[in-house]
C-alpha cells in the first residue's frame, strides 16, 4: 500500500519565514542604521554652536552661519576658545584658574565664599587669576541662558569689568535653578556692573558677539577633562575644597602651588 | 514539578518587555537632547572627545530601536543580543566610574555628568543593569516568548 505523501504537511509545518522575515529583517536595520546615522550626523552639526533654537528673551542664540569668518575673542581671552586672563600676578605666582557656568548654583556659592579672598589675592598679585566659562549647563537646562550670560560677561569684559559682570550674574541667579535669565535681566546686570558704554554692550550683546568662542571655550574644558563646576586649579592642578573659610582657602593656594 | 514551556513563553514575554520598556524609556528621554546625552558619555572619560559625542547621539536612537523590537517581540534573538551587549557597556562603564573614583550621574535616564559625591548610586545602577543584562541573556538563550511578533512571521 503506498503511503501517503507526508512533503505538503511538511512544507506546512515549517516555519513560512523566509522571504518576508528577511525583508523585515533588512528593513529593520536600514531603519536602525539609518536613524543612528541621522542622530549623529545631524546632532553633532547642532552641538558645536550654541546648543537649543530659542532664548528665552528676544536676542538670538543661532547656528553657526552669521558668525564671521574669524571668530572675535573678548579683550582678555588667550586666544580663540582660551581662558580668560583676569589679571597677571607677580613673577612667580601660581596660576587660579576657575571653570565655572553661569547658571550653576554650586558656582554662586563658590563665588559667594571665595569671591573676595581671590579678588583680594589678586588685586596684590599674589596670584594669576584665570576664569574659564563653560556653558554646558545649557544643554542640561534646555535654555540659552548660560551662553547668553557668558557673552554679556564678555561684552563687559571688553569694558574692563568682567568679574563685576559675573559676580551679579551669581548674585542673581534665580532661585530655581534652569529657569535662566531674561534678555532685561542680563542688561540690569550690566548697569550694576557699571558697564563705562552701555550702548556698546547692548550691540555686543545684541549680536552675541562671541557665541563661537563661547562654545570653544566649552569644547577646551571638556577635551582637558572638565566636566563639571566650579573645577578650580593651581597651576593646573585640581584644588578640592574642604572647608568655607577663606583663609583656609587664600593658605591652601599657595601651598598647593609650591 | 519543572515549569510547562507555556510557562516559560510566559516568563520569556515578562523579560522581554521588561527589558524592552526600560531601554524605550531611556532612549525616549533622551533622544530630545542629544547635546546634554554627548556630554553624559564624556563624563565618563572613557572616550576620545569626539567619539564619545559620536556614542552620545547615537545612543539613544539605539536604545529605542533595541527596546521596540523586544516590545514587539519581533526578531527577539537578535534584539536581545544588542540589549544585552548595551547592558554590558553600561555597567562596564558605570563600574569603572566607581573604580575610577569618578562622581557621576550614570545619565541613564537622561542628565548626567559629575555630581555631588554623596549623590552617586553606582550600586543602584550596577544592580539594575546587571539584572537587566541577565534577563537580556535569558532571551538570547531562550527567544521564543508568548505574543510575540516573532511567532506571526
Amino acid at each position: 500500500m503506498p503511503r501517503p505523501d507526508a512533503s505538503a504537511k511538511i512544507a506546512a509545518a515549517a516555519p513560512k519565514s523566509s522571504s518576508t522575515k528577511v525583508w523585515l529583517a533588512a528593513l529593520v536595520t536600514l531603519l536602525v542604521v539609518g536613524g543612528i546615522v541621522a542622530a549623529v550626523v545631524l546632532g553633532g552639526r547642532k552641538d558645536s554652536p550654541a546648543p537649543g533654537a530659542t532664548p528665552s528673551g528676544s536676542g538670538s542664540v543661532s547656528g553657526s552661519g552669521q558668525t564671521s569668518p574669524t571668530p572675535r575673542v573678548p579683550k582678555g581671552a588667550s586666544g580663540f576658545g582660551g581662558t580668560m586672563v583676569v589679571s597677571q600676578g607677580k613673577a612667580g605666582a601660581p596660576t587660579l584658574e576657575i571653570f565655572e557656568d553661569p547658571q550653576c548654583p554650586a558656582c554662586a556659592q563658590f563665588e559667594h565664599v571665595f569671591g573676595q579672598v581671590i579678588e583680594d589675592m589678586a588685586a596684590k598679585g599674589e596670584i594669576t587669576l584665570k576664569v574659564h566659562t563653560m556653558s554646558f549647563l545649557d544643554a542640561m537646562l534646555k535654555n540659552t541662558s548660560s551662553t547668553r550670560a557668558a557673552n554679556a560677561a564678555f561684552c563687559a569684559a571688553d569694558q574692563g569689568v568682567f568679574r563685576a559682570y559675573t559676580d551679579a550674574t551669581y548674585a542673581g541667579q534665580p532661585a530655581q535653578e534652569g529657569k535662566g535669565w531674561t534678555d532685561a535681566e542680563l542688561e540690569a546686570f550690566a548697569m550694576r556692573a557699571k558697564v563705562p558704554d552701555l550702548p556698546q554692550w547692548q550691540a555686543c550683546q545684541k549680536a552675541l558677539t562671541y557665541q563661537a568662542h563661547i562654545a570653544e571655550l566649552e569644547t577646551t574644558a571638556e577635551k582637558a577633562g572638565v566636566t563639571s563646576t566650579p573645577t578650580i586649579l593651581v597651576n593646573g592642578k585640581k584644588l578640592t575644597i574642604d572647608s568655607g573659610d577663606p583663609a583656609a582657602f587664600r593658605a591652601k593656594v599657595l601651598a598647593a602651588a609650591q | 514539578m519543572s515549569p510547562t514551556s507555556r510557562q516559560l513563553d510566559l516568563l520569556g514575554t515578562v523579560l522581554r518587555l521588561v527589558v524592552g520598556g526600560v531601554l524605550l524609556v531611556a532612549g525616549a528621554l533622551k533622544v530630545t537632547n542629544l547635546a546634554a546625552s554627548a556630554f553624559a558619555v564624556r563624563a565618563y572619560q572613557l572616550l576620545p572627545y569626539d567619539l564619545a559625542g559620536y556614542v552620545g547621539h547615537a545612543l539613544p536612537v539605539a536604545e529605542i530601536a533595541v527596546g521596540v523590537l523586544l516590545v514587539l517581540g519581533l526578531f527577539t534573538r537578535a534584539g536581545a543580543i544588542a540589549a544585552a551587549l548595551l547592558l554590558l557597556a553600561f555597567v562596564i562603564g558605570i563600574a569603572s566610574a566607581w573604580a575610577r573614583g569618578l562622581s557621576i550621574d550614570c545619565g541613564c535616564f537622561g542628565g548626567g555628568g559629575t555630581i555631588e559625591a554623596s549623590r552617586t548610586a553606582y550600586p543602584l545602577e550596577l544592580t539594575r543593569d546587571v539584572a537587566l543584562l541577565l534577563a537580556a541573556a535569558w532571551l538570547v538563550v531562550r527567544p521564543r516568548t508568548a505574543y510575540a511578533l516573532d511567532t506571526r512571521l
